[in-house]
């Protein structure tokens, strides 16, 4: 089934809202998309987003990446120890961390919740 | 502790007989006794961990304090430790006179100009970083999702992509985009921008899971593409999460491009570094990250 142009130009009459956004609801989004726009654009001018900047960047982390692969394999044990001793602080702190603040949590839902409360 | 517990008791229970009336007490005495042992194995567990963690973290430490009357003495460090947090806040509020109030002001708020063009370069960085990440993370979001993914391998790679972007911190990232591309906002943008990619591709991802894919399958008897499905199937489906998640991701994108200037990235980080070198703990940039967003990241 398809329209013919009249009865497309009837329902325009009829509803016209279905068709085209009031006048104040097309100005506010234009003004929201050029203001968008425009701080990008702003940014982009003065954070100096130049493609030869650009370039150069992806060169040099290109050479970031060639230091990761193939990735280093710790042959002497006092340097693995090292990095075993870093990976331990790391997950303690997690740990600690995560259990010294349910433990001080705790005592907040009694305060905290609703259902908790005398009154 | 309660995982522990219930997948020894649900693999135990399925050994025993049957339920009836004359072995109730026998079942549930064994029933019983085994929560209870998992519950003593998860306890021991989690006290190992305890005692390797706090012995790892040096958390019970002990260390030589100076006591008020001069004397020297050996206190747990963390006691010895809290009451310097206090110093430290005592030493944040600045000392002003009502009589010399102005030029108290103006030496508090010494470098205003300079931290007012900081802040706005931050918010920008923000800006910018929120919608680099958010055209990033939904453009890779469809593909990302179990539902919507054409076939495995892009759903892997997407995926992999993803975690690799946000698993490692907006910070590192900053460090290398600032020997990738010199000192200065720009990296900032692409650190945040790349981090918030990872973040928002997974959020997005599970939004699109969770959708109705009936109006897909709609567009897809009519004819549609995979994008065509995307693009009047999903996307009016998940835009008002999409919405929502892009301004969480903003407020948290203000609070690490605060930080970011700390490795040279731009923003208000390169301040608190000199301030905080120079123990000038008064300067009002300082606590900014806290009023800015103190919302937890996802």
């Amino acid at each position: 089934m398809s329209l013919s142009q009249a009865e497309i130009d009837e329902a325009k009459v009829l509803i016209p809202r279905a068709f085209k956004q009031p006048l104040a609801v097309r100005i506010r989004v234009s003004l929201i998309r050029i203001f968008f726009v425009s701080v990008i654009a702003y940014c982009l001018w003065a954070f100096d987003f130049s493609p030869e900047r650009i370039l150069t960047g992806f060169e040099r982390f290109g050479r970031v990446l060639k230091f990761m692969f193939p990735p280093h394999i710790w042959d002497n044990w006092a340097d693995f120890s090292q990095i075993l001793k870093g990976l331990g602080e790391t997950l303690s702190i997690a740990f600690l961390g995560t259990l010294l603040g349910a433990i001080f949590a705790f005592p907040a839902f009694l305060s905290g919740g609703q259902e908790y409360q005398p009154i | 502790m309660s995982m522990i517990a219930d997948a020894v008791t649900g693999h135990e229970v399925q050994e025993t007989a049957p339920l009836s009336r004359d072995n109730f007490d026998q079942v549930y005495a064994d029933k019983r006794r085994r929560a209870r042992q998992g519950w003593i194995i998860g306890c021991l567990i989690f006290l190992a961990m305890f005692v390797a963690t706090t012995y790892i973290g040096d958390f019970f430490k002990v260390t030589q304090v100076t006591q008020l009357d001069g004397t020297r003495a050996w206190r747990w460090i963390i006691p010895a430790g809290i009451p310097r947090l206090g110093e430290y806040i005592q030493q944040t509020i600045p000392v002003l006179h009502w009589e010399s109030l102005g030029s108290d002001l103006a030496n508090w708020f010494w470098r205003w100009k300079i931290w007012m063009g900081l802040l706005f370069e931050t918010i920008l960085i923000a800006f910018m970083a929120t919608t680099f990440g958010v055209i990033g993370g939904f453009l890779i979001s469809f593909p990302a999702s179990r539902n919507l993914s054409p076939n495995g391998w892009v759903l892997w790679f997407s995926r992999r992509f993803m975690e690799i972007a946000r698993t490692v911190p907006e910070l590192v990232w900053a460090l290398i985009f600032v020997y990738c591309l010199g000192v200065g906002p720009m990296a900032g943008v692409l650190a945040i921008a790349t981090h918030a990619c990872g973040a928002l591709g997974k959020l997005y991802s599970e939004v699109n899971e969770n959708i109705d894919m009936k109006p897909l399958e709609g567009v897809k008897a009519s004819g549609g593409t995979w994008f065509d499905q995307i693009r009047y199937g999903a996307v009016p489906q998940v835009l008002p999460n999409i919405a929502s998640y892009t301004l969480l991701r903003f407020e948290i994108n203000v609070r690490s491009s605060s930080i970011i200037g700390y490795v040279g990235a731009g923003g208000l980080g390169q301040e608190f570094r000199t301030a905080m070198s120079f123990q000038e703990y008064t300067d009002p940039v300082r606590p900014v990250p806290d009023r800015v967003g103190n919302r937890d990241r996802h």
